[in-house]
């Protein structure tokens, strides 16, 4: 039987980190029997992760995001030459699979996401290849239990890059969107000016939390930050166009990644 | 209704916690109130933070981290606070529920009216 204080070890790596601190608190203050901890966390940990991915994804973004992942997957196999994949196979069904998929993990990522931390170019690019990871399990998942609905592997590499380009850009595009303002922490002495009575106090600290979160969240475009990634796109695009520099780039792909990751970390720690 | 967005019944509940637990409203608090707002129903803490977040994001509540506390295991509260939007939701939705309440009492008579009342006392102990 697991104690108490293992359940809250498991119950913090489940919870989304922006209502961790809160809700586990609240379970040790409410709960005092490790069985009575593990039923009550439980039942809050659907409608926290829930409220946490309605809080935090914008449904525009959202759309653009499933859109891009899906015409990835079908321009993928156009590419490739599999008409009869498409069109004969149940193919746009099949596509749409791992974009669901796909999208589920994009969402995950948006609650899990923690809004305490500054935003960074490796947040978007990460979150892209978690969730094309977790698509790429459900493809080895279906490919076991159901093979006619799985997606061919070639389309499932070409597609998976191409999308993996086109969210990451699509994040950085709209990094405001995926800000939460929800973690906003008063000292404690500007706190104390929190009476209902006192209403200018209260004006002064709702300016103090609104100037707070402005600093925290990055309003404008960073032409900086998505250089990097247009940069890449562009190669890409480049290659898809001509494939005799197709021919050059493949091999070297993989290092151009690594070097634009590396350019950016250094300016970021430079900065 | 006029002006601000409608409230559903529970948030009306959750608002009238909040309103009535002051600078201590946090989760465990605000559900404990509703549980007893809304006997004999039983309420759920997980349904007590979506519908504190979804308040919070209509602008009816705002909340911050208090300092952590040894009791919640060093761990911070999520207090809340009515806003003036919520104040304003939350006494339009009185108004309403009163003037349901006065409808009934006139077409079923002040007796019955009387009667209904005891039934509500004793279900809630």
């Amino acid at each position: 039987m697991l104690s108490l204080r293992h359940l809250e070890i498991l119950f913090r790596l489940l919870l989304p980190p922006a209502s961790r601190e809160h809700v586990l608190g609240d379970l040790h203050e409410k709960c005092k029997s490790p069985w009575r901890y593990f039923v009550e966390a439980v039942s809050v940990l659907g409608p926290v992760i829930v409220s946490r991915i309605r809080r935090t994804t914008d449904l525009q973004v959202f759309l653009m995001e499933a859109m891009a992942v899906y015409l990835s997957f079908s321009a993928a196999a156009l590419w490739l030459g599999q008409k009869a994949f498409l069109y004969d196979q149940a193919g746009f069904l099949r596509l749409a699979i791992s974009t669901a998929v796909t999208v589920a993990g994009l969402l995950l990522c948006n609650a899990y996401s923690d809004p305490g931390k500054q935003f960074s170019l490796i947040k978007p690019i990460l979150q892209s290849a978690g969730s094309l990871a977790l698509s790429f399990l459900g493809q080895a998942a279906i490919f076991d239990t159901c093979a006619s609905l799985a997606v061919p592997f070639g389309i499932m590499l070409y597609g998976g890059c191409i999308s993996f380009v086109l969210v990451s850009t699509l994040r950085m595009l709209f990094s405001s969107v995926f800000c939460d303002r929800s973690r906003v922490t008063l000292p404690s002495e500007v706190r104390a000016l929190q009476k209902p009575n006192l209403i200018p106090e209260r004006a002064v600290v709702q300016q103090l939390e609104e100037w707070i979160s402005n600093v925290q969240i990055p309003h404008k475009l960073n032409i900086a930050n998505i250089l990097p990634v247009a940069l890449l796109a562009a190669v890409l695009l480049v290659a898809t166009i001509w494939p005799s520099v197709a021919r050059v780039i493949e091999p070297r792909l993989p290092h151009l990644v690594i070097v634009l990751l590396v350019v950016y970390v250094v300016r970021s720690r430079a900065s | 209704m006029a002006g601000i967005g409608s409230i559903g019944q529970f948030e009306q509940l959750v608002l009238t916690a909040i309103l009535a637990l002051r600078e201590d409203a946090y989760g465990v608090t605000i559900h404990g109130k509703v549980g007893e707002l809304a006997q004999p129903k039983r309420v759920s803490l997980g349904a007590i933070y979506v519908t504190l977040d979804r308040l919070e994001d209509k602008g009816f509540v705002s909340s911050w981290l208090s300092d952590p506390t040894s009791e919640r295991g060093g761990r911070a509260k999520r207090c809340y606070r009515l806003e003036a939007l919520g104040e304003q939701a939350l006494r339009e939705s009185a108004a309403t529920a009163m003037r349901v309440s006065e409808v009934i009492t006139h077409v079923f008579g002040k007796d019955w009216a009387r009667k209904w009342k005891k039934e509500w006392k004793k279900e809630a102990g």
